[in-house]
């Protein structure tokens, strides 16, 4: 009856609200993320970024990640480190901190997010030797 | 062709054409060399060659190349070249190629004899023209084998 | 519209029939030979080679070379005379009357593919790998000559021929299995660079060319055997694997290293100079080059200025700034200077830049514009050209029978002057006398003593070699300019103009004939008086002004000790050397070959350099910052481009804008008028030379002293002096 009369979207939408921190959080994400979405938050990562599931949703929307309030605006797909990015694309059903294959060494660096665009993007330096070498003054005694 | 801005429209040139038609009436019969065919030639193409003004400030070099030191052989070494002067090049950071944004850098025209290089460059109103490197021809001296027996300074212990 | 009128001094082309017409009736009497069929008159004694390249027929050869004598040993002219039952080796056969030869048959073609055979059977197949290849006789004529299919099957039995490669020194590398046995190194070392070094070893198949013994090939000279060997075997070491030659763009240019203004061809690709090669000019370097100017190239990519530099007055040190705050600040410190503002010119500075710093200097009033090596300028000083010329021409040496060498070593100030010598000695029967330190020049002389008092002993008649001197008809002497640069210089070149005078004054001599020369080393000298410097720093030190301007100044004429505290430095050149590292202010310049500039050489024949790269960096051409810098000053100067400074050198001294020829200097009589006024004796301090041994030729200056090779070059030469089988001739 809920269902005919769309209570239950009426339901879905208070939940969705709810979830999202009240009318002001709801809008405030509505302003970040453009999409208000109910789900189970089943993690976290190191760097903030919260990802939830939720199957009510068809495959391939099912999975999402909020990326941590630091960002802001400024969030784009490299924030997402490797070991979620497998979960988030549904290329495994394992959880990171789940996954019983996962390797982990001491050695492995922390993810780093693509800079390009930015001051701090990688540049490639010269691999030539300069052809003229300049005259380098002594130093004054 | 016509579309270069600073020289102008399609029909200033022609304008242009006409008066340097005026201003120097005689046309120039020109026979090249080896051919039949004869062509009335203006004196001033560069009028309307299309080529940018910049071009015609450039320094122009017309020379032979001569004897390649290296070798016997003499091909080449007497046909005149035009050429133009070098401009800055830029080294490509990552492999050190360098890179020119001068269209006339391999830009080399060669003609058999020296007038024709002149009037060339004349006509494409090469301003800035340098004769450059004619060789100077070896002076003929009679060499013989027996030269080598004679009593002079020549012979000595090596060989 | 052109700089120069394109009519000028066109050489002659002559059409041999007609030019052959006009002589026929002189002796010796011409006979005539056909080539292909083809007639041409030519002098008795002509050999078969020579009468076919009249004819413009060109004969194949690997031995045969125009300067060097006939060895007739690689038979690769073998050419086919009619009637004649074998072939007959074009290169030492000379023609007789009626003789028809030809250079197109089966005969001839038959025996150039026999001989391409032979050499080929000991000749790697390297090509790949060589750095001859490219340019390489044997390529070609084996292409041209040699036969399309091989019958070579030794490579099963005994193999091919191996040799062991030689060290020869740091520039010339060997791969003596690629040597056919011209001989042409061993000819060029021992005819024209006067050591005998080389040689061969074994005969037939075991024949090596070598050094008999080990020891490196030093000469000044030895970079020209690269050129000569036809094939891969002597190629450059500095060069090597670094281009091939189709890959380079050449540019010709002139050399700065020496007073003789060698011509040259610059090789360049990428930004940088790969090789330097001679450009045939017979009447400066025929077709050879001194070993500095070949290998000292490396030296333009060393030690460079490439952008300006102030120095910061609280830690002293010069660091890097833009262009306009160079200027600014030289600009102004320039006009706080008022009047007391000098100049200082060194050794590789063009004529133009020189024009624009003399031009903007007497601008602001100032007359100290001086070049850094001193020239006497009691008597008439140099305002008469025939004072400081080579006035009887490098060329000329050739004519002469008698020179006197007073206070110079021309073998390591001026190589291919002394190859010339070298040559009239060998071919013309020279004499040659020496009155300074007894140097080995590679040929023989008299040595009359180290002290100008020979010179008046000479003049007085009290010397036995008096009369020598007086019977020669064409006597040249020869004065080293750095004598001239002692204090007593302003007498010695009285004296020498006295004897001069006497000579020329002489019943048996021409009347064109001039006696007195004066052996520049240094590049710019010869343009910097024609333009009217002040020859030595002698006026700079006395007055020490506010602001000194030093072009490319880095002999060290002036220190910072000559100088006040107070005293501006601009330093403009190309270098870091000496006169950098004392500068307030640098402004970078082009080296020679950066730019398109006048250099005179020391028999006053202008040449021009052309641009074969532009300027690193931030580098720009000389005259063009002396011209930016004078419109900081307020002081503009009248020309903009290059067409009008050359018409302002044209003003100032005409000479300088007819490139390729020595103008004539004729007031040699009036010169030595006006020296009588000379006061002042002649020391009796003997004459010394700067060079005196090959490790002292190899770095004179900012771009050979920056260079890595030159360096190997001291190294190996002070090296060779160690080896056991060193001679007196190598000294």
């Amino acid at each position: 009856m809920d269902k005919f009369i769309g209570l239950d979207k009426l339901a879905r939408f208070f939940a969705i609200i709810k979830q999202n921190g009240g009318i002001t959080g709801s809008l405030f994400k509505l302003f970040r993320q453009d999409d208000l979405k109910v789900g189970t938050l089943v993690g976290e990562d190191k760097y903030g970024n919260k990802y939830y599931e939720n199957k009510m949703y068809f495959y391939g929307r099912s999975r999402w990640v909020e990326y941590a309030d630091h960002y802001f605006l400024d969030y784009d797909g490299s924030q997402v480190p490797a070991e979620w990015f497998g979960w988030l694309h549904y290329k495994t059903d394992y959880l990171p901190h789940q996954d019983p294959g996962r390797p982990k060494y001491n050695w492995m660096s922390d993810h780093k997010e693509n800079m390009s665009g930015t001051s701090r993007q990688y540049v490639p330096y010269s691999t030539t030797p300069p052809k003229i070498h300049s005259w380098v003054p002594p130093k004054a005694k | 062709m016509f579309y270069s801005k600073n020289r102008g429209g399609f029909f200033e040139r022609l304008t242009m054409l006409k008066e340097a038609k005026q201003l120097d009436p005689k046309t120039e019969e020109i026979k090249h060399t080896g051919e039949k065919i004869t062509v009335r030639a203006y004196e001033d193409v560069g009028v309307v060659s299309g080529v940018p003004e910049e071009y015609f400030k450039r320094n122009v070099y017309i020379g032979q190349r001569g004897k390649h030191v290296m070798q016997q052989g003499t091909k080449n070494s007497t046909t005149w070249i035009l050429k133009f002067d070098n401009q800055q090049k830029w080294m490509n950071p990552l492999i050190g190629y360098k890179s020119t944004g001068d269209c006339h850098a391999y830009y080399k025209v060669q003609f058999d004899r020296r007038e024709e290089a002149i009037e060339f460059a004349r006509r494409q109103r090469f301003d800035n023209c340098y004769r450059v490197n004619e060789p100077h021809k070896p002076k003929f001296k009679v060499k013989a084998y027996r030269e080598n027996y004679l009593d002079k300074r020549t012979r000595v212990s090596t060989k | 519209m052109f700089r120069v009128p394109l009519t000028r001094g066109l050489p002659s082309v002559k059409v041999v029939h007609s030019s052959l017409r006009a002589t026929a009736t002189q002796a010796p009497q011409k006979i005539d030979v056909y080539i292909d069929d083809k007639k041409v008159m030519v002098e008795p004694g002509t050999t078969v080679l020579q009468a076919a390249a009249l004819a413009g027929v060109e004969i194949p050869r690997f031995c045969y070379h125009e300067r060097l004598s006939v060895a007739g040993n690689c038979r690769m002219c073998l050419v086919e005379v009619e009637k004649s039952p074998k072939p007959v080796a074009a290169c030492a056969m000379p023609v007789m009357k009626g003789w028809r030869i030809k250079t197109n048959s089966d005969m001839t073609r038959k025996a150039r593919e026999g001989v391409m055979e032979f050499l080929l059977v000991n000749h790697p197949l390297d090509c790949p790998i060589c750095d001859q290849g490219g340019e390489c006789d044997l390529q070609d004529q084996s292409m041209a000559f040699g036969s399309d299919r091989s019958r070579f099957t030794d490579i099963d039995f005994t193999g091919k021929r191996a040799v062991e490669d030689k060290d020869i020194g740091p520039l010339i590398k060997t791969i003596m299995t690629r040597c056919i046995h011209c001989t042409r190194c061993i000819r060029f070392a021992s005819e024209v660079a006067g050591i005998d070094d080389l040689g061969t070893t074994g005969r037939g198949s075991d024949m090596q060319v070598g050094t008999y013994v080990e020891k490196m090939f030093l000469s000044e000279l030895s970079g020209n055997i690269i050129d000569l060997c036809p094939v891969g075997a002597l190629t450059s070491k500095p060069y090597a694997f670094t281009a091939r030659p189709w890959e380079t763009r050449k540019t010709e240019s002139i050399d700065v290293h020496d007073a003789i203004g060698s011509n040259i061809v610059l090789s360049t690709r990428s930004g940088e100079v790969l090789r330097v090669l001679p450009r045939v000019n017979d009447e400066v370097n025929e077709e050879w080059l001194s070993d500095k100017a070949r290998f000292s190239y490396d030296g333009l990519k060393r030690q460079r200025l490439i952008t300006p530099m102030i120095k910061e007055p609280k830690t002293g040190e010069l660091i890097p700034v833009e262009w306009e705050d160079a200027l600014v600040i030289a600009g102004m410190k320039i006009k706080e200077a008022g009047r007391s503002v000098a100049g200082i010119a060194g050794g590789l500075v063009d004529a133009e830049a020189l024009i624009a710093l003399k031009d903007l200097l007497n601008s602001l009033g100032s007359e100290a514009v001086c070049t850094e090596h001193t020239y006497p300028m009691e008597g008439c000083g140099t305002d008469l050209r025939s004072n400081y010329l080579l006035n009887n021409r490098i060329a000329g040496v050739e004519e002469a029978d008698l020179a006197l060498l007073v206070g110079t070593n021309p073998r390591f100030e001026a190589p291919l002057f002394n190859s010339r010598i070298r040559k009239a000695f060998i071919h013309n029967e020279l004499n040659v006398a020496v009155i300074g330190p007894p140097v080995n020049l590679t040929y023989d002389y008299e040595h009359l003593g180290d002290s100008p008092n020979v010179l008046h002993e000479l003049l007085y008649g009290s010397h036995p070699f008096t009369s020598t001197l007086m019977a020669a008809k064409h006597p040249m002497i020869v004065v080293g300019a750095s004598q001239l640069e002692r204090t007593d210089g302003a007498s010695l070149l009285a004296q020498l103009q006295q004897l001069a005078t006497t000579l020329m004054l002489r019943g048996n001599i021409d009347h064109n004939w001039k006696v007195l020369n004066i052996l520049h080393s240094i590049a710019s000298q010869v343009a910097a008086l024609d333009l009217g410097y002040k020859a030595g720093v002698s006026e700079i030190r006395n007055a020490p002004p506010k602001v000194l301007f030093m072009l490319g100044a880095d002999e060290g004429a002036i220190t910072k000790e000559d100088l006040p505290d107070h005293t501006f430095i601009i330093y403009q050149g190309h270098h870091g050397d000496a006169g950098a590292a004392m500068a307030d202010v640098i402004l970078p310049g082009a080296a020679y070959t950066e730019k398109q500039a006048t250099y005179v050489n020391t028999e006053g024949r202008s040449q021009q350099t052309l641009a074969a790269l532009t300027p690193p960096g931030m580098a720009r051409e000389d005259w063009k910052i002396i011209r930016a810098l004078s419109e900081i000053i307020g002081n503009k100067l009248r020309y903009d481009n290059l067409n009008q400074i050359r018409v302002r050198l044209e003003e100032v001294s005409p000479n300088l804008t007819r490139y390729g020829y020595a103008e004539e200097a004729n007031f040699t009589a009036q010169a030595s008028e006006l020296a009588k006024n000379v006061k002042g004796n002649t020391s009796s301090d003997p004459f010394d030379v700067k060079l005196k041994r090959l490790e002292d030729f190899f770095m004179t200056d900012s771009i050979s002293r920056a260079s890595s090779i030159m360096a190997k070059c001291v190294q190996a030469a002070k090296k060779h002096r160690e080896n056991k089988y060193f001679g007196s001739q190598n000294e």
